[in-house]
């Protein structure tokens, strides 16, 4: 979520420290700070809230008692005149339980035009569009207090509001003039034509508000979290209010926003409120939790003590008490993410900082040994030692007996042996056993496979083209591999892992008799010519005959830039032939 | 299969660098009292998000980020390799310390970061007694072993709903900041999903991605490369 320093500022007493200095407040004890960005005037920081504080933390006001807890600052506070308790002049019925809240604040006289510049610059410095001064004042309260806001055009509103799940195959057009077509278990703002708006996800284009617009409903919602997501996946909408209440928002939040908008509306817009429409059937409960200091500790360790517990609920205007030794809080409404006593070490840990929690060691233990896994990796050392490279494939393939209901298209099913997929790697690597220096190509595989009803570890081998494959267990038996070892690698390889080219490979011969003993001039030429054209070669045979040695060598030729052509080659290759052939001992076959 | 040519015949075979890791991790685990735990590719979505405290509406259990088993409601391929916390815990009792190795899946679109298959280590620690300093000091010095002594940890908040409080671990690695381990106190609901008494017992679960681990060490550009069955990748 993008969040501005500077409205940031404006919710807070006291000057705030340099933006990089509360970037790497909220990152260290709160939220990852993806990006810290300089606009104008103004630093966006790209925070990636977590998914359980969403439900407070998506807006402004969120993020801002979180820099005022964390760095000791005070909140500012902005008192609001209460809305006028007076019937709406249109019927408001709900529905469904699904909407948790609904309150509707009708608005007269409104005069639409362009934003001011201050709202406008606020909203495009968060990645916002601009749209007129009513819209732009229910994102503005999005943005600052995580509560969605929509807002109707009344005059295009027939007979009256109806909150209600959506018949099949009822249709909407948006506000951005696509047509969705919606089902029963989506939930619809409607009047008495049809669908005003996708409840929590997006506003209708028929009663949208423009610039002949004069009175207004504002709607000012708390819907079922799942619905929304469920509507809002299926539709192919996320909006930043669908994002909002998937998360869940505390139904208490609505009042305050409300308050808010019209407030907003009042100063850019006019208009006077008629009345206000809220219902609010199960309202959330007040939560309180009791915890003692041994209960953080338990978490947290013994560094911990009352004295960082107390800060916590200063810093962060807990309501509390506290009776011998045990602390009762009254969990804040918006706070949906605290309910047991490990989310208050939690709360305490991060506010006091990870780093200052010391590092112990755990008891020293011997450990049971572990025959399952030791199994597996007894049977690799075995492979290995006797030669085999090991391979690692695909789980998913074409055919199987078990299939995954969305998975790759043509691989959807789980592979039921691991032959297979280990012949593919028999062949993908013969044809590089050039590049690999190999003359046979010994692979194997442990994995597991997956039958109609059940899945297994299994083996398979390729040694000079024959394919085995057995169960690890059947495996182990036959070749008498001794898994009681103890299993240890003797070091831990390092290096630094080198691409290969994805360009075509050209290989070459060469068989050169040697009279005498000059192996080592020939060595040069050889060596000479590998670095030059950066052609690796291995000598694949070799024997005497009449006093005579015979060497035959072979080069690589591959690009890391392009495809070798067999001119190029032929054209480097010459050179090497004639560097030979000036030496008298040297006589090619 | 032919094994009757003497090791000194042939050339000696080579370790996929994700065995090659696996077995350095859970050497240096097991000289810390772990043990080695396996379970199921193929898991129940009790074991695999129910019992691990994910909501029945959690986005993770989207189909578009899991693979359902095809005509079998409730399967899925597991996740992560979480869900062996919960059978191990389901067949043994407190204290123990234990690592789980294995292959997880994910429904995503692939590129150099992403894979549909992946290794994960998992570790568990329950005990009575077991707090964020245990955590601490355990991942610091599995850490120190395997990238080298005077490797930093760092912690900062993050959240699974398997433990409460949940920790990303990040590491300094050739003086890089990298986020290496997601980790966390096991959370209560855990462990009355198992029986457990959470009154009396507390634990620590860490989980890392092992190509990343493998890709970090190596200096492995492309997640992919690994599953490819070529032999050029077994550089080490």
């Amino acid at each position: 979520m993008k969040v501005s320093y500077n409205w940031l500022q404006n919710h807070i007493e006291e000057k705030l420290p340099t933006p990089e200095q509360v970037a790497e407040t909220i990152h260290t004890h709160a939220f990852e700070v993806e990006s810290t960005e300089k606009i104008g005037n103004d630093t966006i920081f790209d925070i990636a809230v977590l998914p359980d504080r969403a439900h407070d933390c998506l807006s402004h006001v969120g993020i801002a008692k979180e820099v005022a807890g964390l760095l000791g600052l005070t909140l500012k506070k902005y008192p609001l005149p209460p809305l006028p308790e007076s019937p709406l002049s249109i019927k408001v019925e709900i529905q469904s339980d699904l909407c948790r809240r609904y309150i509707a604040v009708e608005m007269t006289g409104v005069k639409v035009g362009p934003s001011p510049s201050w709202l406008k610059e606020a909203l495009e410095g968060i990645g916002a569009r601009s749209i007129n001064n009513i819209v732009d004042a229910t994102n503005l309260v999005l943005f600052d207090d995580g509560q969605p806001v929509h807002a109707f055009d009344k005059a295009k509103i027939d007979g009256g509001i109806v909150v209600r799940m959506a018949h099949e195959g009822e249709q909407i057009v948006t506000l951005s003039k696509e047509e969705k077509k919606l089902s029963v278990e989506d939930l619809v703002i409607v009047d008495y034509l049809g669908p005003l708006a996708i409840a929590g996800v997006k506003g209708g284009a028929s009663a949208e508000v423009t610039e002949e617009t004069k009175d207004i409903i504002i709607e000012i919602g708390n819907f079922d979290p799942v619905t929304v997501r469920k509507t809002s996946k299926r539709l192919a909408l996320q909006t930043d209010a669908s994002k909002r209440f998937e998360n869940e928002l505390s139904p208490e939040i609505a009042y305050g926003a409300a308050k808010h908008v019209v407030a907003l509306i009042q100063s850019i817009a006019g208009g006077e409120v008629v009345g206000i429409f809220d219902e609010y059937k199960s309202p959330q409960k007040e939560r309180t939790l009791s915890f003692k200091l041994s209960d953080i500790t338990r978490v947290l360790g013994s560094s911990i003590n009352e004295a960082e517990i107390d800060l916590w609920i200063s810093r962060y205007k807990m309501v509390s008490t506290k009776k011998g030794g045990t602390y009762t809080i009254t969990i804040p409404p918006e706070r949906l993410d605290i309910s047991i006593p490990e989310d208050v070490a939690e709360e305490v840990g991060r506010l006091v900082g990870y780093d200052h929690i010391p590092s112990t060691e755990l008891p020293k233990t011997v450990p049971p040994r572990s025959p399952e896994y030791e199994a597996i990796s007894a049977t690799k050392l075995w492979l290995a030692e006797n030669g085999f490279r090991e391979v690692m494939n695909y789980t998913f393939t074409k055919k199987g007996e078990v299939y995954v209901a969305y998975g790759p298209k043509d691989k959807s099913a789980l592979r039921a042996n691991l032959s297979d997929g280990l012949k593919e790697s028999y062949e993908k690597n013969r044809l590089n056993s050039a590049l690999l220096g190999l003359d046979t190509i010994r692979i194997f595989e442990i994995g597991t496979v997956f039958s109609a009803d059940k899945e297994e570890i299994h083996v398979a081998t390729v040694d000079k083209g024959t394919f085995e494959e057995l169960p690890l267990a059947t495996f182990i038996e036959k070749y008498k591999i001794d898994v009681s070892q103890p299993i240890s690698l003797k070091e831990f390889p390092s290096g630094k892992f080198k691409m290969w080219s994805l360009y075509p490979v050209i290989t070459r011969d060469i068989s050169v008799w040697i009279t005498g003993t000059d192996r080592a001039g020939l060595s040069k030429i050889l060596d000479e010519f590998a670095t030059k054209y950066n052609t690796p070669y291995y000598i694949f045979d070799e024997f005497s005959k009449d006093g005579r040695t015979s060497i035959a060598s072979r080069f690589i030729f591959q690009s890391y830039e392009k495809t070798l052509t067999e001119a190029e080659v032929e054209k480097w290759f010459a050179e090497l032939v004639e560097k030979i052939k000036e030496n008298k001992d040297f006589e090619i076959r | 299969m032919d094994t009757s040519q003497t090791k000194n015949e042939i050339q000696q075979g080579t370790l996929h660098p994700l065995t090659l890791v696996t077995e350095e991790i859970t050497r240096i685990f097991t000289q810390q009292g772990f043990s080695v735990a396996l379970g199921p590719e193929l898991e129940d979505e009790y074991h695999n998000f129910d019992a691990l405290n994910v909501p029945k509406d959690h986005p993770a259990r989207d189909m578009q980020d899991t693979f359902f088993i095809k005509d079998r409601p409730g399967y899925v391929l597991r996740t992560h390799t979480s869900n062996v916390q919960i059978r191990y815990m389901e067949t043994h009792s407190a204290p123990f310390a234990i690592i789980v190795p294995g292959k997880v899946f994910r429904n995503e679109s692939t590129d150099s970061g992403h894979e549909m298959q992946f290794h994960q280590v998992e570790g568990l620690v329950v005990g009575e007694g077991i707090t964020v300093e245990h955590m601490k000091g355990t991942l610091l010095t599995f850490f120190k072993k395997l990238l080298g002594e005077n490797t930093e940890i760092k912690l900062r908040p993050s959240f699974f709903p398997f433990v409460e409080p949940g920790f990303e671990v990040w590491v300094k690695f050739q003086n890089k900041w990298i986020e290496i381990c997601g980790a966390g106190m096991v959370h209560p609901n855990v462990f009355k999903n198992v029986g457990y008494d959470p009154k009396k017992l507390t634990g620590f679960a860490f989980g890392m991605g092992l190509d990343r681990v493998v890709n970090v060490k190596f200096n492995i550009p492309d997640v992919r490369l690994a599953y490819q069955g070529d032999l050029r990748f077994s550089q080490f």
